[in-house]
């Protein structure tokens, strides 16, 4: 093993700084060992110290790989610059005691890559469909936006837009196919006006299908009293599930392949008029932009299972990204709850303080922790392994957390949006500081409030309040 | 030899009460120095003897031999009665005979002395004690003399059957007889010692006799023959008794006795008789001491040696103290361990009674200390390495209470200085004006001037008048002392939770609902639920945000100028906002956004009226005051179609509406309607009735007790609550505000809180007074807006000068305990524009968040 101080730094480093550096990647570890660097180093350097070192344990020449840029942590803190600072600034320049100092994978910032102008507020996105960006507005529409390969001209076209049958607004989206179905592709909506709908593409490859049989709700989800706040589908596709404001979840079930459509109303219309001076034509002026069909919306259909538990409203609801049965949700009431889908019985109830309003929530793969975004400027994260604790780490952020995605494989790393307009990538390693946070470009006479993200790990998309859904490319380890 | 005859030494003392002329053996020791050696011996014995047996004794004779001289005096006496001139002879036989004799006599008669002892006792208690005691006494006077000689031949034949030879007997008592000379007490001796009657048995008595009863023993006299006396024992001369302290019987008094250095003799006795000196011995004889008074050696034994020779080491006297002896444990030691309390009465009071006189002593020492006349811990002053010797000028002023420092000249300036830099000095232009300058007006009362040397400096014209002027000054310089308060002022802020402890409350703009052309939002409200925020711009436009994100979902324009008022409903089971323009009220319900269930009953509720008097919008209802201005309107089909549900047409301008928690009544001002500024309106009939036929004062808020049937009325200056249901005033409130502008009730409806244009808030206690309990001035600008959340502890302030105040009230439950208020956080965020900042606030439901709107056109969500 070459003796990385005389390596790489030659000038007289006055004061030397002893550390344990340690990872939690396996691919990435190293000997345990107490390490004497000099003090004026900093991440680059420890970087290459550790490539070397990897490169030395594996037996390759150092050449012949690329180096593996790494990012420090030391208490929870992303090291920006030379450990002599840090030791001095935070330790009170105590050089005697040895710092535990994490590296991770280093990321590159996020960089924006295409924008894509909408009219109204963005109300949610989704890219679990790789190379389809879904977005849903307050005007009332969902579209399908095509993500431009790299280096390609960003288009502005919609590929495909689908009108709700009310004006009042979509809030949430989400692809309701497996990624690798190609026909028949379902998409959901939920809007303010407390029903959730769902929508069929033919096809996102075949145009010319689509044009000839445009995509068309075929699904109307009666349940809520309230504007819906979350559409989520189950692992295996088969079920969907809706949180709204009025506190109820409902699990409805999706056509399948094996499982076509039964083309019933599962309940009457909801009431035209109230009372006999009530106008008829109410209702159908409120839809909006509906065509003479007495036919709005799609089949009606009621919920499989209603879990009733939530006080107030609920921010959010996933289903357990390990157990197929389990949902957590939470809500305004500042609990999380867990779910027994198949039974509607509420298993788990993390109860945080009253005004700790939750308007988001995902799941971290791997360790199960589930991550909410608050109205009080903060990310929780909450340790579902163990029944009795709460809260168990608190990330700091400067404005409500309305959207928020966890890193599909990474346990570590997600992504936040927040009302001040930044997009954060956080890890949970780093808890005091965002590894990576940028702000969205403000628009004149626009708000700037991010109100979805989603994060396939590769690329970031958010879209709020200025009415554009960009595109970010951020790798998350 | 000397304890045989302790007893018959030590008797003569004792009996010499009794019998008073006796010869006294102890006489012999004044011849023994003259006497020859023979009998010198013997007398020596004889006195060591007495020493031995009486320590009392032993003891006079050291301090003056008050003993010894007195057992001389006596002898002497005695041998001056006889002669004078035979002196020596008479002395030296009666007193070896008699001292003999009473030897024998008394060895002779000790055992039937003894026999009649018992007899007389056993007689005594036939015959009581105390009678024949004084028949002793009165038969003393008058049977002496007759019964004499009875008494002296029976006696003879009484003490013959006694052991005693005859013949000895008779010859001491003849010779006793002889040598005695009996004078006129002799009687009386002889009726005492015989108890007044003949000593043998009387015929009237039939007694043998009748001598006294007691405890001594009879034994035959020796003045008498054949007569007894009775003997008693020797009393112990314990120090202090009679005896000890006898009398000398020398008595030339108090006098010098060297004034009988030359006579023979070295005074006189009781009796007038010369005492003569006595021999003295060697003057080197170390074993005897002077008795000055009788001018004789007296021979000090050796156990008055040794005494003196303790003196003299200082020892104790007594050769038998032990100063060593063992201690002797009482209480303590092994085996006296105490196991029970020495006494087992009650623990006194006093011992838990505080003591008072101690109280009043450590009550000095505190004021004095809080004087600070004793200071604890006082660092010791250290006296200056170096000080001045002559004067104490340099040391501080002793802090004394009317000391008072003379006012200080002040130190001179750069002007005043003898060589001036240049620049200090007057020009032409200055010269002229403080020429011209009254005395008064200069700011210098001299004129700068140089000097290149201090010997140049001339004297000083004005230096008397300088001084007098300063005399003047310490004259008329007030005489008062001001005493500078030295209080800590943070000592004086009342001790206050920290916010920190109180959280949660507002603290951050969470969200902001952005209003186009940034028109002055004028009002805002949150639904019962806490969802839909509506408000009220002066576009006349009323719209209905998402609470979360701040997306307008729903809107009325109400083309009718800016809007005053909105207020949604307080029944949870219903959505009617209500919202107030000039001259008309609406009543909205956003239909598409609330569940079908909710829509029902909130078109049945609003609708109900229209469908059961369809026929007269304009509602008059019977026995009610009519109120021609207020009209109850349907609107159009299209404006139903938007859910715009009922306007209701009214005089001026409502610029509150406030509902009754039961969300049928509401009651709306408006300021400019004069008498029917304030009307109460009711949802389910569309009635309208004015409370107040004539309002005192412009009315400027309204409000409904949480609970009772209370009205709040607020006008300018005051607030008046009234009994809806009695329709009487209860109280008035003073607030002292100029111009009251909103006002609040606390849910639990026992306080309220006003604030004013005159930027202050008050706090009423309504059990307490009618005056404020407290009155916070904490805004820079007039407020706007007061409100109490519902479920938390907190209220907060809206004010022109752009900021919310947040404060924490907690009201008790407890009378007696007053409301806490504690200022929390200033929430800043709206910008003021044309002098308008915070218009409105309102808090969240059930979460610690606040709404507020302000003049810059937004709304703003403050989170915790």
């Amino acid at each position: 093993m070459s003796d990385p101080t005389s390596a790489t730094n030659p000038s007289p480093a006055a004061d030397k700084v002893s550390i344990n550096l340690y990872t939690r990647n396996p691919a990435h570890a190293i000997p345990q060992s107490t390490y004497l660097i000099p003090a004026d180093w900093r991440r680059f350097q420890l970087s290459e110290l550790i490539n070397k070192v990897l490169n030395t344990t594996s037996g390759e020449s150092a050449e012949s790989a690329a180096p593996t840029p790494f990012d420090f942590i030391i208490d929870g803190e992303l090291l920006r610059t030379t450990l002599d600072n840090w030791v001095k600034s935070r330790k009170n320049g105590d050089f005697e005691s040895v710092i535990n100092v994490e590296y991770i994978q280093s990321l590159l910032p996020p960089k924006q890559l295409e924008s894509f102008p909408q009219d109204d507020w963005v109300s949610a996105v989704s890219i679990q469909r790789p190379g389809y960006i879904l977005m849903s507005s307050y005007l009332s529409h969902l579209k399908v936006i095509p993500m431009a390969q790299a280096g390609a001209s960003a288009t502005e076209n919609a590929l495909i837009t689908m009108n709700l049958p009310s004006t009042l607004g979509a809030t949430c989206c989400s692809w309701l196919s497996p990624p690798t179905q190609n026909e028949n592709i379902l998409v959901g909506a939920g809007g303010v006006d407390r029903q959730a709908h769902i929508f069929r593409i033919p096809s996102l490859l075949d145009m010319s299908a689509t044009a000839a049989t445009p995509p068309q709700e075929i699904m109307t989800l009666h349940l809520h009293t309230g504007p819906i706040s979350s559409i989520t589908p189950s692992r295996n596709y088969e079920h969907v599930l809706t949180s709204s404001w009025d506190g109820l979840l409902g699990v409805f079930s999706l056509p399948t392949p094996a499982k076509p459509l039964e083309e019933t109303h599962d309940l009457s219309a909801e009431p035209k008029s109230y009372l006999p001076g009530q106008n008829s034509k109410k209702k159908r002026k409120l839809a909006g932009a509906a065509g003479g069909d007495t036919q709005l919306g799609g089949w009606r259909k009621q919920p499989d299972m209603i879990m009733r538990g939530h006080t107030a409203r609920i921010g959010g609801a996933i289903w357990d990204k390990e157990d197929r049965n389990k949902v957590w949700s939470a809500a305004w009431d500042g609990s999380v709850r867990g779910w027994e889908a198949d039974l509607g019985f509420n298993s788990v109830l993390k109860q945080g303080p009253a005004d700790k309003a939750a308007l988001c929530i995902d799941q971290m793969t791997g360790s199960g922790t589930l991550a909410t975004g608050h109205m009080d400027r903060t990310v929780c994260l909450w340790d579902t392994r163990e029944a009795t604790s709460l809260i168990s780490l608190t990330l700091q952020t400067a404005s409500p957390v309305p959207s928020l995605r966890a890193h599909p494989t990474s346990p570590y790393t997600l992504a936040t949006g927040t009302y001040s307009g930044t997009l954060q990538i956080w890890d949970v390693r780093s808890p005091k500081q965002a590894l990576f946070s940028v702000k969205r470009q403000q628009k004149e006479g626009k708000g700037e409030r991010v109100l979805g993200v989603d994060w396939n790990g590769e690329v970031l998309v958010a879209g709020g309040e200025d009415g554009e859904v960009s595109v970010w490319s951020a790798r998350g380890e | 030899m000397p304890p045989k005859r302790a007893p018959t030494a030590t008797r003569p003392a004792g009996s010499k009460r009794n019998t008073a002329t006796k010869a006294n053996p102890t006489a012999t020791a004044i011849a023994v120095s003259r006497k020859p050696a023979v009998k010198r011996s013997r007398e020596d014995d004889r006195d060591a003897a007495v020493h031995v047996d009486d320590e009392n004794l032993l003891a006079g004779k050291i301090n003056g031999g008050v003993k010894g001289k007195g057992k001389a005096s006596a002898g002497v006496v005695e041998d001056n009665e006889e002669d004078e001139e035979a002196e020596e002879f008479e002395i030296d036989t009666g007193s070896s005979n008699g001292d003999l004799d009473d030897f024998l006599d008394r060895e002779a008669l000790e055992s039937p002395a003894d026999d009649e002892d018992e007899e007389d006792e056993e007689d005594d208690e036939e015959e009581g004690y105390n009678t024949s005691d004084i028949e002793a006494m009165e038969n003393a006077s008058g049977d002496e003399d007759d019964e004499f000689d009875d008494a002296s031949s029976i006696a003879s034949s009484s003490i013959a059957p006694s052991t005693v030879p005859d013949s000895n007997l008779t010859l001491d008592q003849l010779i006793a007889k002889h040598t005695y000379k009996p004078d006129e007490n002799m009687d009386v001796y002889v009726s005492q010692a015989t108890g007044g009657r003949p000593l043998v048995g009387d015929a009237r008595t039939g007694k043998f006799s009748n001598s006294k009863e007691g405890t001594g023993r009879l034994v035959p006299s020796k003045f008498v023959k054949g007569a007894l006396m009775r003997e008693y024992d020797d009393i112990e001369a314990g120090y202090g008794s009679e005896s000890s302290t006898e009398e000398n019987t020398n008595t030339i008094g108090n006098v010098p006795i060297e004034w009988y250095d030359d006579l023979p003799h070295i005074g006189y006795d009781v009796s007038g008789r010369k005492i003569m000196r006595p021999a003295k011995g060697d003057e080197l004889d170390k074993t005897t001491a002077e008795d000055k008074l009788l001018q004789k050696q007296v021979q000090l034994s050796d156990k008055e040696l040794d005494i003196i020779r303790r003196l003299q080491n200082a020892e104790n006297p007594d050769a038998d103290f032990d100063p060593y002896q063992e201690t002797i444990e009482w209480f303590t030691g092994k085996g006296n361990e105490m196991t029970m309390p020495l006494s087992a009465a009650p623990e006194p009071k006093r011992r838990f009674v505080p003591s008072k006189w101690e109280h009043k002593k450590v009550m000095k020492i505190v004021k004095a200390i809080r004087e600070g006349r004793i200071v604890p811990n006082k660092p010791v002053v250290e006296k200056p390495r170096v000080y001045g010797i002559w004067s104490n000028d340099d040391m501080e002023n002793p802090p004394h209470a009317m000391y008072m420092p003379a006012p200080q000249i002040p130190p001179p300036r750069t002007v005043e200085s003898y060589n001036p830099p240049e620049e200090y000095l007057f020009d032409e232009g200055e010269k002229r004006e403080w020429e011209q300058q009254e005395k008064e007006d200069r700011k210098l009362d001299f004129m700068p001037q140089k000097h290149d040397a201090l010997r140049h400096v001339p004297g000083y014209e004005n230096f008397v008048q300088e001084r007098f002027e300063r005399c003047l000054d310490l004259y008329l310089a007030p005489r008062t002392r001001k005493v500078k308060l030295n209080i800590d002022p943070e000592s004086l802020v009342p001790k206050l939770p920290s916010p920190k402890e109180l959280r949660p409350f507002p603290t951050n703009c969470a969200v902001q609902y952005r209003h186009p052309a940034n028109s002055r939002v004028r009002c805002v409200s949150v639904d019962a639920r806490g969802e839909w925020v509506a408000s009220g711009s002066e576009d006349g436009i009323v719209r209905v945000w998402d609470l979360g994100n701040g997306r307008e979902v729903w809107r009325w324009n109400l083309k009718g100028g800016p809007v005053q008022a909105v207020e949604w409903s307080p029944n949870k089971e219903e959505c009617i906002l209500s919202a107030a323009v000039a001259g008309r009220i609406y009543l909205l319900a956003p239909l598409a956004l609330i569940s079908p269930h909710v829509a029902q009953t909130t078109l049945t509720h609003l609708n109900t009226a229209f469908s059961s008097s369809s026929a007269s919008t304009n509602n008059i209802a019977s026995g009610k005051p009519v109120v021609p201005d207020a009209k109850w309107v349907r609107p159009s089909e299209d404006e139903r179609d938007r859910g715009m549900m009922v306007i209701i047409e009214v005089q001026g301008t409502p610029k509150q509406i406030t509902w009754h928690r039961k969300g049928d009544y509401f009651a709306t001002v408006a300021v400019d309607a004069t008498n029917k500024s304030v009307l109460i309106h009711q949802l389910s009939k569309h009635q309208t009735q004015s409370p107040f036929k004539r309002t005192k004062g412009a009315v400027q808020r309204v409000a409904f007790h949480p609970h009772k049937p209370h009205f709040f009325v607020a006008t300018q200056r005051y607030v008046r609550i009234y009994d809806l249901v009695g329709q009487q005033l209860l109280k008035t409130l003073m607030t002292g505000l100029k111009w009251i502008s909103s006002m609040d009730i606390h849910p639990l409806g026992d306080n309220l809180i006003v604030g004013s244009y005159d930027k202050k808030l008050c706090w009423f206690d309504l059990d307490l007074s009618t005056k404020p309990y407290k009155t916070l001035r904490y805004h820079t600008k007039a407020l706007r807006s007061v409100a109490y959340h519902r479920a938390y502890p907190l209220f907060a302030s809206a004010s022109d000068d752009g900021s919310i105040h947040i404060f924490h009230g907690t009201v008790y439950t407890d009378l007696m305990q007053n409301p806490l208020i504690v200022p929390l956080k200033v929430l800043r965020g709206h910008s003021i524009k044309d002098g308008l900042g915070v218009l409105d606030l309102r808090w969240h439901p059930t979460k610690p968040w606040l709404i507020s709107s302000g003049a810059d056109g937004e709304v703003r969500l403050w989170s915790s």
